[in-house]
């Protein structure tokens, strides 16, 4: 019988790794860039529960300000390109200047770490927030927080994307740029808009990061090929991808090195192989993602009916 | 005549020089050495500098006040480097250090990254002391390395002692699988089974996951399948693993109750805040136990001890105590060779330690530059109004291979 506490763990996990997926799964649906800053954006907000929790307030009230902080930063990335591409930079070019702005901002977390181990006596470089979490009927809070912000999200995007003026703005900026921008779409505007709530998910889902795990300045380095398997797993040019991609990751990685482990305790220190070699079977059977993958079988049925 | 002049005047002339050679002392040449002599640093990790740098610094105060007093014109400084906890960084800091012409370095605390350091160090002659390097793979006689902390196999023996003394018959060590996790747990368990204890195959983890709720959920079908052979106050679990590690792991054992029951102990992570800081809660519930390279309690531990609280606010980590040792054992060892040089230096570092009774107690060194007689701490997390603390319950001696216990 699986205890519990397994089925528990890979959900946070998944919950987590789907919102990470989903902020990078929506810049790349609105904006068709691989942002190579993002985790870093994602992993920098993981100081600001631990910054709250030093002036004595719950972590969780961070998150709204992880938000603002996230999409500020993303924002700036957003300037820093545009100025790059007006400049002439080509696409490789572009994708290096994310590289660039990701040490940036690896170099302000270890700094404002630094700070905080020296001045304060708050050892920061490595720090873990899930003894600060609180327990609803004996569940640690982050599985109740994470599931309803994951979900609040979806939501809030879906309906973004879909039902507004908005929305219908930045699809037809990414499908035509000039064509958007000769209707009367002012592109730059709902593309800085886009990268601000793409840098606000990666606040919000980095917030959330140590209230389950442990977190370090290195963290963004080693997540981020997670996180892309997350999306391409799921579907990269869906948001509901990102929650498929994120709980196949999430779970198999859990519960396969459970059941193994009965009879190879070792396999547990390869988890992250397992999970990858899983992502790897699941895109070739499904080379477009859960997401493709189940929009095709609805296509299949209605063509059929 | 006049050759018999010239010739009696020669003879006058050389046994004069040489009557002269016995009856004027010959004057003593001036030391050689002298000027600013900078000694390297590598931290191991970001975590580092504000516990271990008040050592470093109290050390090269004293040593330069030391050469004062000799009149000595000479003046130690230390130039540092941080390995950001990897071992290619480690190899980089060290040979930009190298390259600045240095040539004794206080090496990494840790065992993984002294390796990474140590064949170029070897190959360039420059001498490493690392304060807390402990893996028994780096016992290596007549290298570069030298380590003031005694090495795990003089650990596991104290390990093997404390878990016969708690009256356990059944270990399940869970460790991190990086060099000093996978390295100690091999020592532990030939120790344990010396013993007569019986020891379950190793959990390995992967030291980058930072999340272990899987992990001890089997850990945990391991627990309750002892309990059908064993009481639960005779099952131990033991967690080999460096901090960053060891406060998930414990994070973990919050979700399972069974865990709880039975004796959870640890490596050589005693003392050290962030337990308490970020696993406090869990640590003083289950009476998390850990053990430390302690010194004993000599007046010029204590000395020290005061020393460091005033610079640092908080009591020394033993590793800092062994690294305010090694920056003397340097600094005594280049002024005993009177020469900058790593060759030098680590001819006359053995001899140094074996008359040099620091902070840390008496550092004599074995035939692996190792420290040759260790003692341990043994203590326990407990709360005291309500705030998680180290409590220490018992000191070990390696002498004599006994615990006593406060």
């Amino acid at each position: 019988m699986i205890p519990l506490q397994i089925f528990l763990t890979a959900l946070i996990y998944s919950f987590i790794l789907s919102l990470l997926a989903m902020g990078f799964t929506l810049q790349y649906i609105t904006l068709n860039v691989p942002n190579l800053a993002y985790s870093s954006i994602a992993f920098f907000c993981t100081y600001l529960p631990l910054t709250f929790l030093i002036a004595k307030f719950s972590p969780y009230t961070s998150l709204p300000f992880a938000f603002i902080l996230g999409g500020a930063i993303s924002f700036l990335l957003f300037k820093f390109l545009k100025l790059l591409r007006e400049r002439g930079m080509s696409l490789v070019g572009l994708m290096m200047a994310t590289i660039v702005f990701d040490l940036v901002i690896y170099a302000c977390m270890n700094i404002y770490a630094e700070h905080l181990s020296r001045n304060l006596q708050i050892y920061a470089a490595s720090f873990s927030l899930t003894t600060y979490d609180f327990k609803v009927f004996g569940l640690p809070g982050i599985l109740f927080v994470s599931a309803g912000v994951c979900i609040s999200l979806i939501m809030l995007f879906t309906l973004l994307l879909l039902k507004t003026r908005f929305g219908i703005a930045m699809r037809a900026a990414v499908e035509n740029y000039a064509l958007a921008s000769t209707h009367g779409v002012d592109v730059d505007r709902v593309l800085a808009i886009a990268w601000f709530f793409v840098g606000g998910i990666a606040g919000v889902s980095g917030a959330l990061y140590p209230l389950w795990f442990s977190m370090d300045p290195w963290v963004g380095a080693r997540m981020f090929i997670t996180i892309f398997a997350a999306c391409v797993v799921g579907g990269i040019k869906s948001i509901y991808g990102s929650i498929l991609g994120g709980a196949l990751i999430a779970f198999s990685e859990i519960f396969l090195c459970y059941f193994f482990s009965f009879s190879f305790p070792w396999i547990w220190s390869y988890r992250a192989v397992i999970s990858m070699i899983v992502a790897a079977i699941s895109i070739v059977i499904m080379p477009h993602g859960i997401a493709g993958y189940v929009s095709r079988v609805r296509e299949r049925r209605l063509v059929k009916i | 005549m006049i050759g018999g002049t010239v010739a009696g005047l020669a003879v006058g002339a050389v046994a004069g020089y040489y009557a002269g050679q016995i009856v004027v002392p010959k004057k003593v040449e001036k030391p050689s050495l002298s000027g600013e002599i900078p000694l390297g640093v590598i931290y191991a990790s970001p975590m580092e500098p504000p516990w271990l740098e008040p050592a470093v610094r109290i050390a090269i105060n004293e040593v330069n006040e030391y050469c004062e007093i000799l009149g000595r014109d000479i003046r130690f400084t230390f130039l540092a480097e941080n390995a950001e906890e990897s071992a290619t960084k480690a190899l980089e800091r060290a040979q930009s250090l190298m390259a600045r012409g240095i040539q004794a370095i206080l090496a990494p605390c840790w065992s993984s990254l002294c390796k990474a350091i140590l064949p170029t160090a070897n190959e360039r002659k420059v001498v490493l002391v690392s304060p807390g390097s402990t893996s028994p793979a780096l016992a290596i006689p007549d290298d570069y390395l030298f380590r003031t902390p005694p090495d795990d196999s003089k650990s596991a023996i104290a390990i093997g002692r404390y878990s016969l003394e708690m009256k356990l018959k059944y270990i399940i060590p869970v460790y991190g699988k990086e060099p000093f996790g996978e390295g100690l747990y091999k020592e532990c368990a030939k120790n344990w089974i010396a013993r007569g204890i019986k020891v379950e195959e190793g959990l390995g983890v992967d030291p980058e996951k930072k999340e272990y709720g899987g992990e001890m959920a089997t850990v945990r079908d391991m627990v309750v399948k002892a309990f059908q052979t064993y009481k639960k106050e005779e099952i131990g679990l033991f967690l080999l693993a460096t901090d960053a590690v060891l406060i998930p792991l414990l994070n973990a054992i919050k979700e399972y109750p069974e865990l709880q029951q039975i004796h959870v102990f640890d490596s050589d992570n005693a003392g050290i805040p962030t337990i308490l800081q970020y696993a406090g809660e869990i640590s003083a519930r289950i009476r998390f136990k850990a053990y430390r390279y302690a010194p004993p309690s000599s007046p010029k531990y204590l000395s020290f001890v005061e020393k460091y609280k005033a610079l640092a606010g908080f009591e020394p980590y033993s590793w800092a105590v062994c690294a305010y040792d090694a920056i003397w054992l340097m600094a005594l060892a280049i002024l005993m060779a009177d020469e900058y040089s790593g060759p030098k230096i680590k001819e006359a570092l053995p001899r140094v330690a074996e008359n040099y009774y620091g902070a840390s107690g008496w550092c004599a060194l074995n035939e692996a530059g190792d420290r040759k007689y260790p003692t341990y701490e043994i203590a326990e997390v407990v709360l005291e109004e309500n705030v998680p603390k180290w409590k220490p319950i018992g000191f070990y001696d390696a002498i004599t291979d006994t615990i006593k216990w406060y």
